[in-house]
């Protein structure tokens, strides 16, 4: 992936698009998977599962994590030189992420178009219907109106835009080509200096890395060495010396002999 | 039903203006705190308001393109969002904004809205320490989520609910039914988790406050950058203001608010001038130690001794 880059200015859609998808992935509202999450998270405290819902919600923030890095990588930073002349997808394989995008909104915004027919489906074996007051999901702990929460995501969106759209008519907005940035004092002139993408979360891996570095190496290692040490121990008895090994024979029949004999007995 | 709707979006601006300009002027306080602690005389309490309306009058500007143009219009979107979402004065129709739309788990997830659209717009600007500056304050985030999940869930079970205006009305009747005395576990992780949310030292690597530019706003002027400090006194006010709510009992007026708030937020400045800044590795590390720790105790605590 790092060795793209700043693909937005030449796919323009297809960002979009991805983006649209993983700001519903990531669970933030006002888009579908937040619903999911909120659904999830509110089964699992009716539950009593508490510790399930913590380690969801912790993974539903590295999961933004992720899914922000195949942004960036892709499609932000610095394009490289070689990719100037990339063209946007054919439109072919763009109606259908319309398609998609358009029922993530509906259903974003009347969750309920989809909510209602599931929730009827699964009741015969699972009981226990969704309750709905008006447009709002209700449950134990609390609740969820997800087209008034669009609705005032869209208006609290929108509000800014404005302002900065107003003040876009006095302000003389000039725009700049790529590398027009100041870095480290000097203007950057190759992209494989100047994007930031190969190993973006390094804090993390320093952070707690070493958690998911691969165990069964180190393991088959010290295995391997154990053997080796274990080996060289009982060396000492069998260390290929003829000596040794007949004083070995002469000490099991002295054993031998004081056993049977009687005398230690 | 339109008047009615009219009448909320009234009382939001309202609401939305109060808490801005008590953010900016709160902000203009700390900083003068902070430089007093540094032996210097500090800002005047104007300044925050002059940097704001210098930025929205600069009369030239460049555009990396239109998520860097919009990046901005996220941020300040997520904040606006998330105060829309918090009631801000319990027993006030006209101050309980659009709570009635989600909970507990709205707000906390619509903290990244702004998050995400503001790490968009600055990974378009190509310059790479935006992007380094958006690497480091996502890690610290999900860091200092754990604690704050684990202390959010312990309240949840404790009050039964997960309605901002249901915790708040339960902490009702006295000083003694606050969160921070019957729940002080959670409260504690909470307060931990709320050092790095507020991006002061220890936990401030990820904006450099004193660097020459490193941190995601780098490529922002002019009116980007005007809405951007717009946000960051909005956004900080609102965090107090759902910190207050869980943990201490809410308001009943603006001028407990204020005073519940400023006391809350110096919190993290009293720790923020005393120590150090962490490097990013340390301060996650940081917040699955100790913090994490804590928040599991809350949950443990809220079982055994509060519910049982």
């Amino acid at each position: 992936m790092y060795k793209m880059g700043g693909l937005i200015k030449n796919m323009p859609f297809t960002f979009t698009f991805t983006m649209i998808a993983i700001i519903a992935m990531s669970g933030v509202p006002p888009l579908t998977g937040f619903g999911g999450k909120w659904l999830l998270t509110n089964a699992l405290m009716e539950k009593g599962w508490y510790w399930i819902a913590a380690f969801a919600f912790f993974s539903s923030a590295v999961a933004f994590l992720y899914m922000f890095r195949l942004l960036q990588t892709v499609f932000l930073g610095q394009r490289k030189l070689e990719h100037a002349k990339l063209r946007e997808a054919p439109a072919i394989l763009l109606v259908p992420q319309v398609v998609m995008i358009a029922v993530i909104m509906v259903l974003s915004a009347y969750p309920k178009l989809l909510l209602d027919p599931l929730s009827a489906a699964v009741a015969p074996w699972l009981g226990g219907a969704l309750v709905w007051d008006g447009f709002a999901l209700q449950t134990h702990f609390g609740y969820w109106n997800a087209p008034m929460i669009m609705a005032v995501v869209a208006g609290v969106w929108m509000v800014p835009l404005v302002i900065l759209l107003l003040i876009s008519l006095t302000l003389k907005i000039q725009k700049v080509e790529q590398f027009n940035i100041v870095y480290a004092a000097e203007r950057p002139h190759r992209p494989e200096d100047t994007h930031f993408a190969y190993n973006f979360f390094a804090h993390y891996d320093r952070a707690i890395g070493f958690l998911v570095r691969p165990r069964a190496t180190a393991f088959w290692n010290t295995a391997v060495e154990w053997s080796y040490s274990l080996g060289a121990s009982l060396r000492i008895f069998y260390n290929g010396n003829g000596q040794t090994y007949a004083l070995f024979i002469l000490m099991y029949f002295v054993a031998m002999f004081l056993v049977n004999g009687g005398i230690l007995l | 039903m339109i008047l009615e709707w009219l009448g909320k979006i009234g009382d939001f601006s309202l609401t939305l203006l109060i808490v801005t300009l008590y953010g900016l002027l709160v902000g203009a306080y700390v900083e003068r705190v902070i430089a007093k602690v540094q032996g210097r005389i500090g800002i005047p309490y104007s300044q925050p308001f002059i940097n704001i309306l210098k930025n929205f009058f600069k009369r030239t500007a460049v555009s990396h393109g239109v998520m860097f143009y919009l990046g901005p219009v996220f941020r300040i979107a997520g904040g606006i969002g998330t105060l829309a979402f918090v009631p801000v004065i319990y027993g006030s129709e006209m101050f309980s904004n659009f709570s009635m739309a989600g909970d507990l788990f709205l707000v906390i997830y619509f903290m990244f809205f702004g998050q995400l659209g503001m790490a968009l717009g600055a990974g378009e600007s190509g310059h790479p320490y935006s992007a380094i500056g958006i690497a480091r304050g996502l890690s610290q985030m999900t860091a200092y989520e754990v604690p704050f999940a684990l202390a959010v869930i312990s309240i949840v079970i404790q009050y039964d609910t997960l309605s901002i205006t249901g915790i708040v009305a339960a902490q009702q009747g006295g000083w003694q039914n606050w969160t921070v005395f019957t729940n002080w576990v959670a409260t504690l992780a909470a307060m931990l988790a709320f050092l790095g949310m507020m991006g002061y030292s220890p936990f401030d690597i990820f904006l450099a406050p004193q660097e020459i530019p490193v941190g995601p706003p780098t490529e922002f002027h002019s009116a980007y950058l005007g809405l951007l400090q717009t946000n960051r006194a909005l956004f900080g006010a609102t965090k107090l203001i759902l910190f207050m709510n869980l943990f201490f009992g809410g308001a009943t007026g603006w001028i407990e608010l204020m005073i519940k708030t400023l006391l809350i937020y110096m919190v993290a400045v009293v720790v923020g001038v005393a120590y150090p800044r962490f490097r990013v590795d340390q301060g996650i590390r940081f917040f699955f130690k100790i913090p994490t720790l804590i928040g599991i105790a809350s949950i443990i605590y809220v079982q055994m001794v509060l519910i049982s």
